[in-house]
């Protein structure tokens, strides 16, 4: 590799050591990702071989029952759920931030929602559960309020600042002559704002729109503490006033006292590579768009 | 500096690094080399060996007891794979562990350290709607379990048509198998909303009105309320108790046990911690903490 390196540099010099250093720190974290998804299909791999998973409407472990129609509905549910809230309240602030905002005072509001970004989820999903699921339980007159919805906003509360970060930078990058030009023509800032900016960056706000669901996919703690956790759903997949069973959460709730080898444990591993396929594609879709993004910003 | 150079410099500071590593490691690395004892599994059992830990450290400087949950099936895999000295267990090894045991040579032995009586538990509502405790046989514990009964009235004709609103433990819980195995019959499949952990659904019964579950004796508090279950062979309705639990009164009760890779050896200290749980001091380290000694005496 020392080599191989050192001659598309240029024959004459050498790897030094910093360079060296680095590049063994990236290939450990390849290493490390190869690693994570050969153990996960590996583990999962019985399960899929095995025929036990099935698209029966019933996650039951403890029988054998491994129905993914209650997991992947939840997890949809869920995620389309939290970003129909997440969506319209995260893209109009980026468009309140970069566009009616003086600039100077972008970062005092800024900033605070992305705060919102880095407090843990285990504090949402506490914030979940002795907030939002009491009041969801009295306001709908429902006993059990652990629902979709409660994980729902949750979720929302969580993706904003995601959808909110990446789509003001996209905003942000919108070329200053295409506004000029715009408002030279008569248009109005509004008239600026959907007609030029918005659809100029529509591939950079779509691109934060799938990392946002990917995140909330993939989110764990904050969810499994407010999502009720049935074995099966009892209403459509629509219903929001439902509790709810994500995949993440049906693995926490069962790798701690699954068997090693046993069927629940391969089951769970087989969630997880669902999972990880989940991001993959998600982040692979995110940066196809947003590579066709900067190929129009640039025009 | 040339590329030579600055190989160099960065060739000696790893050398530098390392020394200074080995040297650290030589003055923080205490003295006398002290006995590890690695536990882990259920939480079940957790609060009572790591209290009998702490005393037994106190006892023997030169023991190192670390003490960890996970869960009974982590424990056992734990055991299995040599990772740990002793699992924790609130149920049995399953056929798949007694398997894997016997492939990888290990000698799965279990000892009985306590008696833990799982509790069914109610919200309030229920005890205030009757005006004094709910009872139940285990056919009816059988039908709401399973959902084949589904609102209160079904129960108890002087409760109102509520849903019964159903919590369980998580799949694999020691707790969810022993209290299946009790009152479910062949084929039989409990339904509800899965709680992970004691405290959680404990919690979770005393904030959702209309709602049942099951907690050890050892997490009932004020918020719950709990049911009298019958007892076929009295004919009579017992209340879950430490008493109740130890006569054989109270149906819905089970053992916690210490699992060891065989018998450990005398004088060692896996061998030392076993009997100290199960001495006198650490029998009533089990009572403090919730569950019921194994043994009589300890009983004053």
């Amino acid at each position: 590799m020392l080599e191989a390196v050192g001659m598309a540099e240029g024959s004459s010099k050498s790897l030094d050591g910093i360079e060296l250093v680095a590049a063994l720190c990236a290939a450990g974290s390849i290493a490390v990702l190869g690693l994570i998804i050969a153990f996960v299909v590996a583990e999962g791999a019985p399960a899929l071989a095995s025929g036990i998973l099935t698209l029966e409407n019933r996650w039951e472990p403890e029988y054998d029952r491994y129905g993914l129609y209650t997991l992947l509905a939840s997890s949809i549910a869920v995620a389309v759920g939290a970003l129909a809230i997440s969506v319209p309240a995260g893209i109009s602030s980026a468009v309140f931030v970069v566009e009616v905002l003086p600039p100077k005072l972008r970062d005092f509001v800024k900033v605070p929602i992305e705060l919102l970004g880095a407090i843990p989820s285990v504090v949402y999903g506490f914030v979940g559960y002795k907030v939002i699921v009491p009041t969801i339980s009295s306001a709908f007159g429902i006993y059990y309020g652990q629902t979709a919805l409660a994980a729902s906003l949750v979720l929302a509360v969580m993706t904003v600042p995601t959808i909110l970060s990446l789509s003001s930078e996209v905003l942000a990058s919108v070329p200053l002559e295409y506004r000029e030009a715009s408002l030279a023509l008569g248009a109005t800032k509004w008239q600026t704002i959907r007609h030029v900016v918005l659809p100029t960056a529509t591939p950079g706000v779509l691109a934060s729109i799938l990392l946002a669901f990917g995140r909330a996919i993939g989110e764990t703690i904050a969810v499994v503490m407010v999502a009720g956790c049935p074995q099966q759903l009892s209403g459509p997949i629509w219903n929001l006033l439902q509790p709810v069973y994500p995949m993440t959460a049906a693995i926490v709730m069962g790798m701690g006292e699954a068997e090693i080898g046993s069927l629940h444990y391969h089951a769970l591993f087989a969630i997880g590579g669902i999972l990880l396929a989940f991001s993959f594609a998600v982040n692979a879709a995110a940066s196809l768009i947003s590579r066709k993004a900067s190929i129009r910003l640039r025009l | 500096m040339s590329a030579e150079g600055r190989k160099r410099l960065v060739a000696a500071l790893a050398i530098l690094l390392a020394i200074a590593a080995v040297a650290l490691s030589l003055v923080i690395k205490p003295g006398p080399t002290r006995e590890i004892l690695v536990i882990t599994g259920s939480t079940t059992v957790l609060p009572v060996v790591e209290e009998c830990a702490r005393e037994c450290m106190k006892l023997n400087p030169n023991a190192d007891i670390r003490v960890s949950g996970g869960g009974t099936g982590v424990g056992i895999a734990n055991l299995i794979d040599g990772i740990c000295d002793i699992a924790m267990a609130s149920r049995e090894p399953g056929p798949e562990e007694i398997a894997r045991a016997n492939e990888t040579g290990v000698n799965l032995v279990l000892h009985r350290i306590a008696i833990d009586a799982i509790c069914v538990i109610v919200h309030p509502v229920v005890e205030e709607t009757l005006g004094e405790p709910l009872e139940l046989k285990l056919e009816d514990l059988r039908e709401i379990f399973t959902g084949e009964r589904r609102y209160w009235n079904q129960v108890d004709p002087r409760l109102p048509p509520e849903p019964i609103i159903v919590f369980v433990r998580e799949p694999g819980s020691g707790t969810r198998g022993t209290f299946e195995e009790l009152i479910l019959r062949e084929g039989d499949e409990c339904i509800g909303y899965e709680k992970h952990g004691n405290p959680a659904l404990r919690d979770a019964v005393a904030a959702t009105k209309w709602s049942i579950g099951y907690v050890g004796l050892g997490f009932v508090n004020e918020g719950v309320r709990v049911v009298w279950i019958y007892n076929e062979e009295l004919g009579e309705y017992a209340e879950p108790s430490k008493e109740s639990a130890r006569s054989g009164i109270y149906p819905l009760t089970r053992y916690l046990y210490l699992v060891t890779d065989g018998v450990p050896p005398e004088g060692s200290l896996a061998r030392d911690f076993i009997e100290f749980v199960l001495s006198p001091e650490g029998q009533r380290i089990v009572e403090e903490v919730g569950y019921i000694s194994i043994t009589e005496r300890a009983e004053d």
